[in-house]
């Protein structure tokens, strides 16, 4: 009886391995996990969820695992990550300042192989090439490119009869004329602070010109500088005559955006995700808001447009370098691009991607950016961090003390002075 | 094998876990506090006691630790008080002491996101309780964005702190009035005692072990809070809620000056040991005399 127990469990064993040596025979080979981490979250998420979806389903040999953290958790954890060694193959970061810093903590690695095996050069046009290179290296495949400008409500406008200006003392006008019909012209929810940095990006650009700010932004220019303090002098002149919202420290983004939605504001000067709140707030880009580009403030300053471009990174530790940069060339292609830029409020980076999946707002930005002779990152993302957490400061500040302007410009460049200092001792 | 050999392997996973995540961890924060390294780098320089003389010179360390100052003065006064007063209210067999105990400690179950959040809600300018209250009592010049103003940001902070505080004040010391001598209360009252002198003469001198752990609670809570902060004002508007926790959070983990976050981290803790060990000590030295 033994023996035949002994017999049944002998051939029981060897059906099993083989079984399984055919078995395996006959498997398909494994996907590569390529691992991402990202803060395209929340209302920030645009179509990422149907980009991986979309990429694993046309890619089978990859397997495109991605993990949205918010924005603050994001920051933290991926420099977690990083220094532990082990980061995830790609994750995403912020074109400009932000992406200098791992290149120079070498945290990064390059993507020139990608760039020529995909042929990326010819999709994007020259600003998106030129937030793709860092040090003479591609380091950044784009993914997305916002773009800041004044949202505005139309009935709101219309029942003040003002429409969009195109120069200074236009915009002057219409913010009177809103506030004579008992709205509020202009929302900014600054407790982020971020939100407040456009006020300093677009004045200066419109009266200083590219050049000069790209001075400041590199340390090189001084925030007591004439020109500094003239655009500081041009947001005071909004505060002082009660054009912004009372109290706009107390609100983020995205309250300030509602406040337009309901009508108690006229108008926020804010990235175009700002489109990305339509369901929230219930009205339709075109219908019911449109938007108009800052306005010229000196006829022989040129042009310049102001917003993030946000994509992807290789870490220089990932685990799967070769995986993830064909997941990266893959990922520039017109099909990922426009999964998800739609709805997002965003441009595709890729020229090719159709503009059919653009909504009236997106095409009218894409016609200005075609137009607009310059691009500048937004302050954040165009001053080294320990720069811009002081300016950051100094924006809250000023909205709180606008008198004391002269007094938190000068802050600012001791501030300035000393990060940069510090920087240089590292 | 003998108790020792027990003893020994007992200890030695939790031993070695606590090796893992808070001894060599310590000691680790305390060598990364004398480099520069910005928290990303492969390589950083040994730069000596360069961060601790610069905490010294930094007007934002100063800002902050006044600001922490602050919280524990307020903490020390009004929770701890509050905490005392209605332990010895609810002490007494009164109707319904269960239901005011249930409710005072319910804030403790909450997290300081969950408080925060609630006080955000209380807080908001335009709709927020507080405001609405104000108005409707009549006071609408003392109405404000109460976290957006720098001058109340900081109050407006520790005082939902200090609600979710006052419940585990007030739990402390219930403990502590159940083991208070009735015998003496009793001998007081029939000496003739005013019920003040019963309070401060008889029933506080017992309560001193309590005090000491509410105290010690209390400084520490103060001196540790990041998570409320964080989440109703982010240390702003402009550095006016910042605190130590928060300022080390954004010099390591925005400013990449990790090297700096890490002496500010080893500051707060010299300032926790040196209070704690005063305020033992000094209890310590009553006890004997």
């Amino acid at each position: 009886m033994k023996r035949t127990v002994k017999a049944a469990l002998c051939i029981c064993m060897i059906a099993l391995l083989t079984g399984s040596v055919f078995a395996a025979g006959q498997r398909e080979p494994e996907a590569q996990q390529v691992t991402f981490f990202h803060y395209f979250s929340g209302t920030l998420a645009g179509g990422i969820e149907e980009l991986v979806t979309e990429f694993n389903q046309e890619n089978p040999e990859y397997r495109l695992s991605h993990t949205p953290l918010d924005h603050e958790a994001f920051k933290t954890s991926i420099r977690v990550m990083l220094t532990g060694g082990n980061p995830p193959d790609l994750f995403s970061y912020w074109a400009g300042a932000q992406v200098q810093f791992l290149v120079d903590a070498d945290r990064i690695a390059p993507i020139d192989d990608v760039f020529e095996m995909y042929e990326l050069d010819t999709l994007f046009s020259d600003v998106v090439l030129q937030a793709t290179e860092y040090d003479g290296e591609k380091y950044f495949l784009p993914l997305t490119q916002h773009f800041a400008a004044f949202f505005y409500n139309k009935e709101v406008f219309d029942q003040a009869g003002v429409t969009p200006p195109e120069t200074w003392d236009e915009f002057l006008d219409v913010c009177e004329q809103l506030k004579n019909s008992g709205v509020t012209p202009i929302a900014l929810g600054s407790r982020e602070r971020w939100p407040a940095q456009f006020w300093l990006d677009y004045p200066l650009l419109r009266t200083a010109g590219p050049e000069y700010r790209a001075a400041l932004m590199e340390g090189t220019a001084s925030y007591t500088d004439p020109e500094v303090v003239r655009a500081f002098e041009m947001w005071k002149e909004l505060v002082d005559k009660g054009y912004f919202v009372a109290n706009a420290n107390a609100y983020d983004w995205a309250e300030a955006a509602t406040m337009v939605g309901t009508g108690e504001a006229g108008m926020t000067l804010m990235g175009s995700w700002f489109m990305q709140l339509d369901d929230e707030i219930g009205w339709e880009a075109g219908e019911d808001y449109d938007f108009f580009p800052f306005p010229e403030v000196d006829e022989d300053v040129p042009l310049a447009a102001v917003g993030p471009i946000d994509g992807v990174v290789l870490a220089r530790d990932a685990r799967m370098p070769d995986a993830a940069k064909q997941v990266l060339g893959e990922l520039a292609a017109v099909g990922p691009q426009t999964t998800f830029n739609i709805g997002s409020g965003a441009l595709a980076p890729n020229l090719n991607v159709s503009e059919d999946i653009y909504n009236v707002l997106q095409l009218k930005v894409k016609e200005y950016l075609d137009d607009v002779p310059h691009w500048a990152f937004n302050y954040d993302l165009a001053t080294p961090p320990p720069v811009a957490d002081v300016g950051l400061d100094a924006f809250a500040r000023f909205m709180n003390q606008p008198d004391n302007y002269m007094q938190i410009l000068a802050d600012t460049e001791e501030g300035k002075v000393r990060a940069l200092e510090e920087g240089d001792e590292l | 094998m003998d108790k020792k050999g027990v003893v020994v392997q007992f200890l030695a996973l939790p031993f070695a876990v606590y090796m893992m995540v808070i001894i060599i961890p310590f000691f680790q924060s305390i060598y990364l506090s004398m480099t520069d390294w910005d928290g990303l780098s492969h390589f950083y320089n040994f730069v000596g006691l360069r961060n601790y003389l610069q905490v010294f010179v930094d007007p934002n360390f100063s800002k902050a630790l006044i600001h922490n100052a602050i919280w524990v003065g307020i903490y020390l006064l009004f929770p701890t008080i509050l905490g005392l007063l209605l332990a010895v209210m609810l002490d007494k067999n009164i109707r319904g002491a269960v239901i005011f105990k249930s409710i005072i400690y319910l804030p403790m179950i909450f997290s300081f996101v969950i408080v925060g959040m609630i006080w955000n809600f209380i807080y908001e300018p335009r709709l927020g309780i507080l405001n609405l209250a104000l108005e409707a009592a009549g006071f609408e010049h003392l109405t404000q964005a109460w976290l957006a103003n720098p001058d109340t940001a900081l109050v407006s902070v520790v005082v939902a702190a200090a609600w979710q505080h006052t419940g585990l004040c007030m739990i402390l010391f219930l403990a502590g009035l159940q083991s208070v001598r009735t015998d003496l209360i009793e001998a007081a009252e029939i000496d003739g005692c005013r019920k003040r002198q019963v309070f401060f003469n008889v029933v506080l001198p017992q309560l001193k072990n309590t005090t000491i752990v509410v105290v010690s609670l209390t400084v520490i809570n103060a001196l540790k809070s990041f998570d409320i902060v964080y989440i109703m004002t982010r240390g702003g508007p402009f550095r006016s809620s910042e605190v130590l926790t928060t300022l080390m959070y954004r010099e390591a983990f925005q400013n990449y000056r990790m090297g700096y976050g890490s002496a500010i981290a080893n500051m707060l803790f010299l300032i926790v040991l040196v209070i704690i060990v005063i305020y033992f000590r000094t209890v310590m030295r009553k006890d004997e005399s």
